[in-house]
């Protein structure tokens, strides 16, 4: 197996995620088992419904590559419990994107460092407006 | 309250100054700081003005309430006076540093007080009063009460209101700083209100709060009557609208404790419950409540309580209906027991997935002892396979509960439960069952699946099986009946069954199945004679292959090997549309079934590429069924890997290049 840094995975699958056609993965690198297409597939699926939250602020992106509801009051009240389900899925499955990543590259101990490794490439590939969590857990706005 | 007063004149020094012009006068009081009991001045300046010295200034350069702080407050009376018996300030404005009309009267003969502020058109806080001889008592009212004014007297963890309209009457009355009655009514309606990150907040609410209180000495009585009647209000994870609330409670209190003798809550369509407990005091938490909810509607607390907790999950779009009776006691930090008594209740799923329908359940449970509970069930079905009634006799303990032995029929058959327990961990749960099913014809049971029709049966035996730590797994192995075989499914164990990306390892060892059942199912034309299925290190992510080795072959014995002309042609047509029209011109388009000797298919799945093999190697590739018999029929694989998705694609329509029959 060819050892790559994290950060080139990560690239690869964002940049699936976010429907930018790349080139194939390089020969073994593992970012196409059965598991990690799933979970993709469940995610983008779910990206358009994240992404007005993302844009209005009700929803930003964490450091430690989760989601979080950041100012439901940007949602109507009756759609509030809706966007808590969104965003618990999504973190459900960027947890389990993390751990099969790792695992599908036969290092499962790489788990955290891929988690923060996608944490800091969510950020950089978010649009402009959208919220984060700098390094010291505030809030800003891209 | 006397006591605070004369702390704050102790705390006072001094300058006064009179100056008396032509035609005018002033009398200047200046303080340099002025502390009392939460509340602080520093820089103050009061000057009378006027020929008959009725306009009052004064100025606060820096004053603390309550700890609240504000800079530069002045206040002016157009209309003061001070006469022998009383003080009075018309036609004041208040400025912190916006401007609020003012006006206030004091008697210190009498000891009445009146206070009139409006901040804005048509609103009005008032407070008039009493305080002689050490009493006193007090009125507040507030007409068109602008809530935004109290945000930021309230503490921190009351989401703030960010508008509406409230109406309140408060009566109160006690002697120094002791109060010993206290009454009051707040009406609000439109009222919007949200903490900081929005996961508490409510729009266009209604109601109302009534309290009323005595005491004498630490010791009284209280009563309380909240109503929400219209509005909608999030209070994470819970979304409720329309009002119809209701919680009504009275009590007694003494100086650690707040008793509450008789409760009630109205919870809208949900139903009502009555409780009683105990609040204590300093700080605040709950020492012992008794909740009985009789004749709750299991349908509207579903939609309310059930629903947001279960987003993502199968029951994230059923229904339930139904009643039930519930009994609950906290005390001491834990809940000590809870009864739960279901009836005539039903979940189903929206999109009829199941159906669990004539529940009746009776569930009894303490921490200190163990119970017998039970749940009946009418009828269900799941994937549209009807199973039911069942009774599902529990038993429960403090920490989990268990079921001895259930049975539950199946379609024509039975599944039981044998020896299941399951135990709190952490925060999951750990389980463990045995049990089996009793055979159920394959046919009803896949026309109710809605997939390919197959014939047979199928029973199984369940071992041990074990759940903890989000992993499933099977001691011993799993035996299952099908196509007139067996199935042994051994070192099964699958890892977050529930989860997003579950994993399945297995060791499948299936011997003697019926090729004509299995033939007929998937309508691929007759064949007899019986194969064995092995697969080694089967391991599924999310139930897709991701690693196998897996190899089909001849049953070893006697037994008739027939495979009829349709097989032949559709096995002959995965080596392409070419390679089948070749055959149906060929001579043995005029017989019906030809013999065979053996037949044999492997198929080694690593990264996502099959690597293949027959039942034996020749030169060109390999040999999948061997001829017996005349004409003898032969048919070969010559290509050797490819791809998982491919082959799928390729067996779905019976076509794979590559593989051709070959007629000797």
């Amino acid at each position: 197996m060819i050892k790559l840094f994290p950060w080139r995975w990560s690239a690869l699958v964002l940049a699936g995620l976010m429907l930018v056609p790349v080139a194939a993965p390089a020969a073994d690198l593992e970012i196409n088992t059965p598991a990690i297409n799933a979970i993709k597939s469940s995610m983008q699926q779910r990206h358009a419904q994240l992404a007005p939250h993302y844009g209005s602020g009700a929803v930003g992106l964490t450091r430690d590559g989760m989601v979080a509801v950041r100012d439901a009051n940007q949602v109507a009240l009756p759609k509030r419990a809706a966007v808590n389900g969104l965003v618990a899925a999504e973190n459900q499955d960027r947890v389990a994107l993390y751990r099969e990543i790792a695992r599908a590259n036969g290092h499962p101990e790489w788990e955290a460092e891929i988690r923060n490794t996608f944490a800091q490439r969510w950020i950089d590939r978010a649009q402009a407006g959208w919220w984060y969590q700098n390094p010291a857990g505030a809030w800003t706005k891209k | 309250m006397t006591r605070a007063t004369r702390s704050v004149v102790v705390a006072a020094l001094g300058l006064i100054v009179l100056a008396v012009a032509a035609g005018d006068a002033r009398v200047t009081l200046t303080m340099e700081d002025i502390e009392g009991p939460d509340f602080s001045a520093r820089g103050v300046n009061l000057e009378l003005l006027g020929a008959e010295l009725d306009r009052l200034r004064l100025v606060v350069d820096d004053l603390s309430v309550a700890g609240r702080s504000w800079r530069g407050v002045r206040l002016e009376c157009g209309r003061f006076s001070l006469g022998r018996e009383t003080l009075t300030c018309g036609e004041g404005v208040l400025r912190a540093p916006s401007p609020v009309a003012v006006a206030f009267s004091y008697s210190p003969a009498s000891g009445r007080f009146e206070v009139e502020v409006s901040p804005g058109a048509g609103e009005f806080w008032r407070v008039a009063g009493r305080a002689a001889g050490g009493t006193w008592n007090l009125r507040a009212s507030v007409v068109n009460g602008n809530p935004t004014r109290l945000a930021d007297w309230l503490p921190a963890v009351i989401p703030r209101p960010r508008e509406g309209n409230i109406g309140a009457e408060i009566t109160a009355s006690g002697r120094g700083d002791q109060w010993s009655r206290v009454e009051g009514n707040v009406e609000f309606r439109d009222l919007a209100f949200s903490d900081e990150p929005g996961l508490h907040a409510g729009e266009k609410v209604a109601g109302r709060v009534g309290i009323a209180a005595t005491r004498s000495g630490e010791r009284g009585e209280w009563s309380a009557d909240a109503q929400w009647t219209s509005g909608e209000i999030f209070w994470q994870p819970l979304y409720l609208s329309g009002g119809g609330y209701r919680i009504s409670a009275h009590g007694s209190f003494a100086a650690s404790r707040v008793g509450v003798s008789a409760g009630s809550v109205v919870l809208g369509s949900i139903g009502a419950a009555a409780f009683s407990g105990e609040l204590g005091r300093a700080p605040w938490s709950l020492k012992r409540l008794e909740l009985r909810a009789p004749n709750i509607e299991l349908g509207p607390l579903f939609d309310a309580v059930g629903r947001p907790f279960l987003q993502q999950t199968a029951l994230a779009e059923a229904e339930a209906v139904g009643q039930a009776d519930m009994d609950l006691l906290y005390e001491g930090g834990e809940v000590q027991t809870v009864r739960l008594d279901v009836r005539r209740a039903a979940l189903l799923d929206t999109r009829e997935r199941f159906v669990l329908g004539g529940v009746e359940a009776r569930i009894p449970w303490s921490r200190h002892a163990p119970g017998e509970g039970e749940i009946r069930i009418g009828a269900g079905h799941l994937l549209r396979v009807p199973f039911g009634p069942a009774v599902i006799p529990l038993e429960i303990q403090p920490g989990g509960f268990s079921v001895a032995a259930a049975r539950v029929p199946l379609l024509e058959g039975e599944l039981t439960l044998e020896n299941f327990t399951a135990e709190r961990e952490g925060t999951g749960w750990r389980w463990s069952l045995g049990g089996g099913l009793s055979p159920v014809s394959m046919e009803n049971l896949t026309k109710a699946l809605g997939i390919h029709v197959m014939h047979g049966t199928l029973s199984a035996v369940v071992p041990r099986v074990r759940y903890a730590g989000a992993t499933l797994e099977v001691d011993g192995a799993l035996l299952i009946n099908a196509f007139d075989g067996t199935a042994v499914i051994s070192g099964l164990s699958m890892q977050e069954p529930l989860g997003r990306a579950p994993r399945l390892r297995a060791e499948v060892d299936m011997r003697g199945l019926d090729l004509d059942l299995l033939t007929r199912t998937f309508d691929f034309g007759s064949m007899q004679g019986k194969v064995d299925v092995t697969v080694r290190g089967l391991e599924l992510s999310n139930w897709r292959p991701v690693a196998l080795d897996a190899r089909v072959a001849s049953s070893p014995g006697d037994y008739p090997r027939k495979i009829s002309q349709r097989a032949v042609q559709n096995i002959s047509a995965l080596g392409g549309a070419g390679a089948a029209a070749a055959i149906q011109r060929s001579f043995i388009g005029i017989f019906e079934q030809f013999g065979y000797s053996r037949l044999g298919l492997s198929c080694r799945l690593e990264r996502g590429v099959c690597h293949m093999a027959g039942i034996e190697d020749v030169p060109s590739g390999y040999v999948i069924v061997k001829g017996g018999g005349i004409p003898a029929l032969t048919v070969m694989g010559y290509n050797r890997t490819v791809g998982w998705n491919e082959l799928l694609a390729r067996l779905q329509r019976i076509t794979q290049e590559n593989v051709k029959p070959v007629i000797k």
